[in-house]
């Protein structure tokens, strides 16, 4: 039996590993996606001051800081028993929106756009977003 | 950058690395925007969590290095990177001060790991084995290795970040950190 390792997982939002487990017939029998990197955060709240909570939560990611950081601040509401004034719901929604637009142009320039302009069986050295400027300049 | 005697001048290399960090400060590099052009003149990006290289190459220039160490993994890349790099950035109060991950510290990995994937957990409580081992302790990266430059910030803004590569591609070390903000 052997193991195809795909690490480190590039272009991706995280950390990330892949192994696929071949049989003896050279056939898939399993295959895990690792997510290799853990800080804990579940621990390091407990005990720490509330006001901490969304500031400290949007560095679960620094791709998405905004869901985690209203994520936070909708749990924080809730433990005060607060309700949120519908002037702030909708600008914590616009927020979060001008994240999803963001985010994807990330995804889709800087990390799609090799692969896409380049082309799949294109020179990995220069599969990457310097690559695209390098043949935009040809 | 040196005259590669055919009268092209030889692109700088230039690689970033992610340990245990958020990716904030790789998206503040991106935040430099048009100026991605302009680095691109002067510099190919060698390796990183942008690029496809699987192994980190040798003969590097300059290195950003994003994240503390926290776990077995994070310990070989940077002693790999710091072997096969001129230069050796600390970027971001992970990389300076191991900040979040180091949050950690008092309690240790294991209560951390108990927390989260045992009491948490309302399927499959179980703490993962197939994945790097945490270290006791989450440090920052020149407990490890020596670092030439160090960069603050939770992320340091991007006018900060290119000043500090265009510098380090000129050949200066940029002086102190006035222009580093926090929080």
């Amino acid at each position: 039996m052997s193991e195809i390792v795909i690490e480190p997982v590039t272009r991706i939002e995280g950390h990330a590993k892949i192994t696929v487990f071949l049989n003896e017939a050279g056939q898939v029998r399993d295959a895990h996606f690792h997510v290799t990197q853990f800080r804990g955060f579940e621990r390091i709240a407990q005990g720490r001051p509330m006001y901490e909570m969304p500031s400290l939560m949007a560095r679960i990611c620094g791709i998405c800081p905004v869901s985690h950081l209203i994520s936070s601040a909708k749990a924080c509401d809730e433990i005060l028993g607060v309700a949120v004034p519908p002037v702030a719901v909708k600008l914590r929604r616009v927020m979060n929106l001008a994240q999803v637009v963001q985010s994807h142009a990330l995804s889709f320039f800087h990390l799609c756009s090799p692969d896409l302009l380049l082309g799949f069986d294109s020179d990995p050295a220069k599969r990457n977003i310097l690559g695209v400027v390098e043949r935009r300049r040809r | 950058m040196s005259d590669d005697g055919g009268g092209t001048v030889a692109k700088a290399k230039l690689a970033t690395i992610w340990l245990d960090g958020c990716s904030g400060c790789h998206m503040s590099f991106l935040d430099i925007d048009e100026r991605l052009l302009l680095l691109a003149e002067r510099a190919e990006l060698v390796y990183g969590c942008l690029v496809d290289a699987k192994e980190f190459p040798e003969g590097v220039d300059v290195t950003l290095v994003e994240g503390a160490v926290s776990s077995s993994d994070d310990l070989r890349k940077i002693r790999e990177v710091r072997q096969r790099s001129r230069l050796v950035v600390s970027l971001g109060d992970c990389a300076v001060t191991s900040n979040v991950p180091g949050m950690r510290n008092p309690f240790g990995p294991q209560a951390a790991l108990e927390r989260a994937y045992v009491e948490n957990a309302t399927l499959n409580p179980r703490i993962p084995t197939d994945v790097p081992a945490l270290l006791a302790e989450s440090l920052p990266v020149h407990a490890y290795v020596p670092v030439d430059v160090f960069v603050p910030g939770c992320p340091p803004t991007a006018d900060r970040i290119f000043e500090v590569v265009v510098g380090l591609l000129d050949g200066h070390v940029p002086d102190g950190v006035p222009k580093a903000r926090f929080g």
